[in-house]
This record gives C-alpha cells, sequence and structure tokens, in this order.
C-alpha cells in the first residue's frame, strides 16, 4: 500500500480548500447568470461578485472601487505595470532582483519598448538594499515594483520603508503581494501604494482568479479590450465563481492558520540546520514568510532528493515552481549572491494550513535518510 | 425616529448599482428605511427594477435638483 501524500509544494499552488469549493457549488446551485447583466441572475451573480469585492478589499483596508479582479497574479503583474507605463516612453523602472517572472520579463518588455529597466540588490539574505535603490532613483524614474515576499525564499521587505522612499520621490509603488497575501498583514491606510498585485490560488482559492488593487484616481490604460467592465480597466465576463472563491478563501484563513503555518516551518528549519551538507536559504524570523523553507544542498542532487521524495510521495519543488523543469540555477539565489552550485541545487518545502507535524516529521525523517 | 441611512451610488454602473444596494439592504431589518442616491435614467430605471424584483418597497422617490434621483426604500 503506497503511503499517502504529502504536499509541500503550496507556493506554486493550494488545494482548493472545502469552504472555497462550498462557495462555489452555493453559487453554482443559485444558477447565477453574467454578472454584467440586469435582469435577475445577472444581478444575483453581481451581488455575490460585490461581496466579494468588499470583502478583498477589506483585508487591505482600502475602497471596493480600488479592486479590479483579473485572471491571476501575472495578470494583475501585467496589468500594473502595462497599464501604468505601456503607452508612455522614456521613464525608468526599478525593480528588485528578485523578482518573480511575471514582473521580470513585464519589466524587460517595457525596456525593449522605450523605457529603461534597472534592478535594486538585495542581500544575502534576499533584502532590499535600500541605499543602493535610493541612488538608482533618477528624475524620469516612475515606478518601483518589488516583490513583497519572495516567492522562492520567502524574504518579507520592510514595507513601511519602500512606501516612505516612494512618497519621499513622488514613485508609483507596485507590490506583488502575491505570496504573502493574507500570511502577512497588508495595511494600506498604514501603509500607502499606487497597485498590488494578489492571487487566489495561493491561499486556497482556486486559479484563475486574481486582483490587482488600484489606488483612487489612477487610471491604468488596459491591456484587454472589451465590453469595458471594472471601470474600463479589465474587460471580459466576470469570472464570477472564482471571484467568489476568492471572497470565502479570504474570510476561511485565520490568524491560527498562520500561527501554525509559522510553527511547521520554525520545526522544519532547526532540523535542517543539523542535516549536514544542507543550508537554509533566506532569513529566520518573522521576516521571513510563514510557509516557506528553502534550502540548498551541497553534496546531492536536488533535482534527484526531488524525484526521490516524489516516490515516497512527498512532494517539494526544485528552485521556484515557474523555473521547473529548466536546468538554470535560481537567479534568486544568485542576486543573494549564492554560488552556482547553490543556486542550482535548491529546493523549496512550502507549508500549508493543512499540513501537519506528521507530514514535517516524515519529510525530515526521509531527507536525512536520503542525505545520510 | 432616526433619520434614514445613506447609500450613494450615483457614478456606479449597472448593475453593481443594483448589487450593492441589494447588499446593503439584507443587513437591515424589516422596517428599516435606506435612502439611495442614483443616477436619473436607466441606472434609477435598473436599481427600481431590481429593488422591486426582491420585494423592497420603495415609499418615495424625488428629485434633488441635479441628475440624480434620491429613494426611499422599506424593508419589507
Amino acid at each position: 500500500m503506497s503511503s499517502p501524500e504529502i504536499y509541500l509544494d503550496n507556493a506554486s499552488t493550494t488545494f482548493v480548500s472545502s469552504e472555497v469549493a462550498q462557495a462555489i457549488k452555493s453559487f453554482h446551485d443559485q444558477r447565477a447568470g453574467n454578472a454584467s447583466s440586469l435582469h435577475r441572475a445577472g444581478v444575483r451573480a453581481a451581488v455575490m461578485v460585490e461581496e466579494a469585492r468588499s470583502t478583498v478589499a477589506d483585508s487591505l483596508r482600502v475602497h471596493p472601487d480600488e479592486i479590479v479582479f483579473t485572471s491571476g497574479g501575472t495578470e494583475s503583474n501585467n496589468l500594473a505595470m502595462l497599464g501604468l507605463l505601456g503607452m508612455k516612453k522614456g521613464t525608468r523602472i526599478i525593480i528588485s532582483a528578485i523578482e518573480h517572472s511575471s514582473v521580470l520579463n513585464t519589466a524587460k518588455w517595457l525596456e525593449a519598448n522605450g523605457h529603461e529597466l534597472v534592478m535594486a540588490p538585495v542581500d544575502g539574505k534576499g533584502f532590499l538594499d535600500f541605499d543602493s535603490m535610493e541612488k538608482l532613483i533618477s528624475p524620469n524614474t516612475e515606478l518601483i515594483s518589488v516583490i513583497h515576499a519572495n516567492n522562492e525564499v520567502g524574504t518579507i521587505q520592510d514595507l513601511s520603508r519602500l512606501s516612505e522612499l516612494c512618497q519621499k520621490y513622488k514613485l508609483k509603488l507596485h507590490l506583488d503581494a502575491c505570496q504573502s497575501f493574507c500570511k502577512v498583514s497588508l495595511d494600506l491606510q498604514k501603509t500607502p501604494m499606487d497597485l498590488l498585485s494578489i492571487s487566489g490560488h495561493k491561499i486556497h482559492g482556486p486559479t484563475g482568479i486574481g486582483a490587482l488593487y488600484v489606488r483612487k484616481n489612477l487610471e491604468l490604460e488596459p491591456i484587454l479590450f472589451g465590453g469595458g467592465q471594472e471601470r474600463g480597466m479589465r474587460s471580459g465576463t466576470y469570472h464570477a465563481e472564482g471571484i467568489v472563491g476568492l471572497g470565502a478563501a479570504i474570510r476561511s484563513f485565520r490568524k491560527e492558520d498562520v500561527d501554525s503555518m509559522t510553527a511547521l516551518r520554525n520545526h522544519c528549519l532547526q532540523e535542517f540546520a543539523d542535516i549536514p551538507g544542507v543550508r537554509v536559504n533566506g532569513p529566520l524570523g518573522n521576516q521571513r514568510l510563514c510557509n516557506n523553507v528553502s534550502i540548498s544542498l551541497a553534496t546531492a542532487s536536488a533535482s534527484q532528493i526531488m524525484l526521490e521524495l516524489n516516490k515516497k510521495n512527498i512532494f517539494v519543488s526544485k528552485g521556484s515552481a515557474c523555473a521547473s523543469g529548466k536546468t538554470e540555477p535560481s537567479r534568486v539565489l544568485l542576486a543573494m549572491g549564492s554560488s552556482m552550485t547553490e543556486a542550482q541545487e535548491s529546493l523549496r518545502i512550502s507549508i500549508s494550513k493543512y499540513t501537519s507535524r506528521d507530514d514535517i516529521d516524515e519529510l525530515i525523517k526521509e531527507l536525512r535518510r536520503m542525505l545520510g | 425616529m432616526n433619520n434614514p441611512e445613506i447609500l450613494d451610488l450615483r457614478g456606479v454602473p449597472c448593475p453593481r448599482n443594483s448589487a450593492r444596494a441589494l447588499i446593503r439592504l439584507a443587513g437591515m431589518n424589516s422596517g428599516e428605511l435606506l435612502t439611495i442616491i442614483v443616477d436619473e435614467g436607466e441606472p434609477l430605471r435598473n436599481l427600481t427594477s431590481a429593488l422591486e424584483a426582491e420585494s423592497f418597497v420603495i415609499v418615495s422617490s424625488f428629485a434633488d435638483g441635479s441628475l440624480a434621483r434620491s429613494i426611499l426604500v422599506r424593508v419589507a
């Protein structure tokens, strides 16, 4: 009999929770129409969409009118950057050296189309070097885009400092909060910014749904054209069941979930410190995402270990999920000053609110055996 | 008697205006009143239709001198 599956790749995606599945079923049971239609079935859908919009807005402490629903984090990041700068030329964009591909490649596209792209360095733990970043600001700088909690190593950036820096130089700030949303408290009243991306499937919501916070009075050029939904910024029929699912995912994410993930992460990090040939990447403590563990292996192939764990029904990822399948070393770890080997041989273990202590102990036992 | 709560839906597109009105009304008790300010024309017609479809009672409706209209709705 095969052992039960232990899923530890929650930074890639999470399973849809029973609360979310129930909310989506309830949506379908109500036979809702198109949320843009004016008849009763349409209004029924619109009510559920607006309830979810308020849930998203409340979680960020912003106004519902400032929330634009998208198909996910990648689209949110694209809309934020292309919507702001796509029709302009000659601005400088500053991003961190450890951005997700959806920000990096959008920034590169902008660079190829008349903008200037510069990258702010990070230190060995993945924290932004704010002094260097400030020196990169030029008179034509318009946008700073930063990943709040890094998807590979879990480093959480100092949001207050970032927000203050952007206010000081009157720059637009875009935060990619896809990994941190619901896991790190976000209060945009306290730390104002212009744009913020979130994703549903990182928090036990469905795939194919995300949102972009767009500060009031900030107009973005659309990157999708059609019926003019979402104040003209994001056309397309509302993915109402996804939106409902996103709202349910946010409502069912509790502080106790963050506490339990933090405890398991700390347990995992403590155990890894004792395993020869294992190096923990990124910071320790509360400046690390509660569900992230990243390690580099000095004496073993990360690909091989990942496959061996897979045979034991333990699922982790090598580097970031978006880079999986490629043989390149992690550019995030390289930017943090890791060696080529450390960047090549990295594993990411990402916990969810459903992960148990037994799951982590089984992983540790197997890793000790494989690396022993 | 307390003054009715006010929900300003001017500039909110259809059917989002109706959705927001219904959400607010769903959180109110039977007999309570809500004043809704809505743009004249199509938005007013759509909102009125959506409220009546859900059995809310429109007590009164009056122009406020601009391009909007205030309607007083009672929770059944």
